[in-house]
């Protein structure tokens, strides 16, 4: 009942703003939102983790992120379009994110004690530590590659790269990785932020 | 790192993807990425980060698609109750605004026309007697150009109020 009343209200508003009523109404049911919940929530959210080092920030735009999902109500060819739609939202919340923190925010200062806090990452693989050196694109791809097995044209239409310089910056990317990888003293010590 | 794609690449990738890297791979195809250094990268950075992923996957702990779904019918319904009062507030504001402007004009037009109707009589003494005969014709005037004016300018000020929403 609750739902049904807020989705005819939103409809009053977007009409009002000028938006067309099938939007609105294309809001998914709660059924096909828990099923897709269920389907993707894991893989975005350890997509979260990875491109933002923090994992309270990734719970909290993986909130944002179906909120806003949900609240496009757009409506989407195939299953795949969806899950790209979601992850672009998830890209672009991640990398506001970034520029409002100036960077990837894994530790913070505890005011009771002075020491320093790890706000999830419980385990500071090598890995986790060499993320941090990349650029915030430069995450997205390599884990949209590599961790969701994702296609050149997937990780374009979910990042918003161009689709032909998908191939080149992926490659650039692992490059440093590897670069970072290999080098674990540089990585653990400083680099390029 | 501008060099020449290896064109047994899209081979490994897909080895990677489907799990059968390395032990499930083709001995040729093995090989040939311990002596590629193109394909040797891509094999070492896709292992590594899919091996994070497992361990970072073994420590998910996501709120159930009931609570994920809740929390966004809340908050839809608290924005959507933000945005109609922001409306509401915009049309007060309208007609506060509407009725100031109204006032303002009636009084504007009631001194403009006094002072006038005191020019005309003082000029013309002729018009002097008809005022005479007729005192009350200009305030008759008056409120008629102001109810004229407060018709057209109320629905023009609210109309200018909502179209900037």
């Amino acid at each position: 009942m609750t739902t049904t009343i807020v989705s005819r209200e939103i409809a009053l508003l977007r009409d009002a703003k000028g938006e067309t009523a099938e939007v609105s109404s294309s809001l998914m049911d709660e059924e096909a939102f828990r099923s897709f919940y269920e389907r993707t929530s894991r893989g975005l959210w350890l997509f979260l983790v990875r491109v933002t080092g923090d994992r309270q920030l990734a719970d909290d735009l993986l909130q944002d992120t179906y909120y806003r999902f949900y609240r496009a109500g757009a409506t989407h060819e195939s299953e795949s379009h969806r899950r790209n739609s979601l992850f672009r939202i998830a890209t672009n919340l991640a990398r506001d994110a970034h520029r409002r923190h100036g960077g990837i925010v894994s530790t913070t200062i505890d005011e009771a004690t002075g020491s320093t806090v790890d706000h999830g990452m419980d385990e500071r693989t090598d890995l986790a530590r060499a993320f941090e050196r990349l650029k915030p694109r430069q995450r997205e791809m390599l884990w949209l590659a590599y961790a969701n097995g994702s296609s050149h044209e997937e990780i374009a239409a979910m990042t918003g790269v161009a689709p032909g310089s998908v191939k080149g910056l992926l490659r650039r990317a692992r490059a440093k990785l590897a670069e970072l990888l290999g080098n674990g003293r540089s990585v653990a010590e400083g680099g390029e932020r | 790192m501008n060099g020449p794609i290896c064109a047994r690449e899209a081979e490994l990738v897909a080895a990677l993807a489907s799990g059968r890297w390395p032990e499930a791979a083709d001995r040729d195809l093995r090989d040939h990425v311990d002596s590629c250094s193109e394909c040797s990268e891509l094999a070492h950075v896709a292992s590594s980060i899919d091996d994070d992923r497992r361990a970072v996957e073994g420590a998910v702990s996501l709120p159930p698609a009931g609570a994920a779904w809740w929390r966004v019918q809340m908050r839809m319904e608290r924005e959507t109750r933000e945005a109609a009062a922001r409306t509401v507030r915009r049309a007060h504001s309208a007609i506060v605004l509407a009725t100031v402007g109204a006032v303002v004009a009636v009084l504007a037009m009631t001194s403009l026309l006094g002072a006038a109707w005191s020019w005309l009589t003082g000029a013309l003494p002729t018009m002097r007697d008809l005022a005479a005969l007729q005192p009350a014709t200009p305030s008759v005037t008056t409120l008629a150009i102001a109810a004229v004016g407060l018709a057209v300018l109320t629905p023009l000020i609210v109309w200018l109020a909502v179209a900037e929403e």
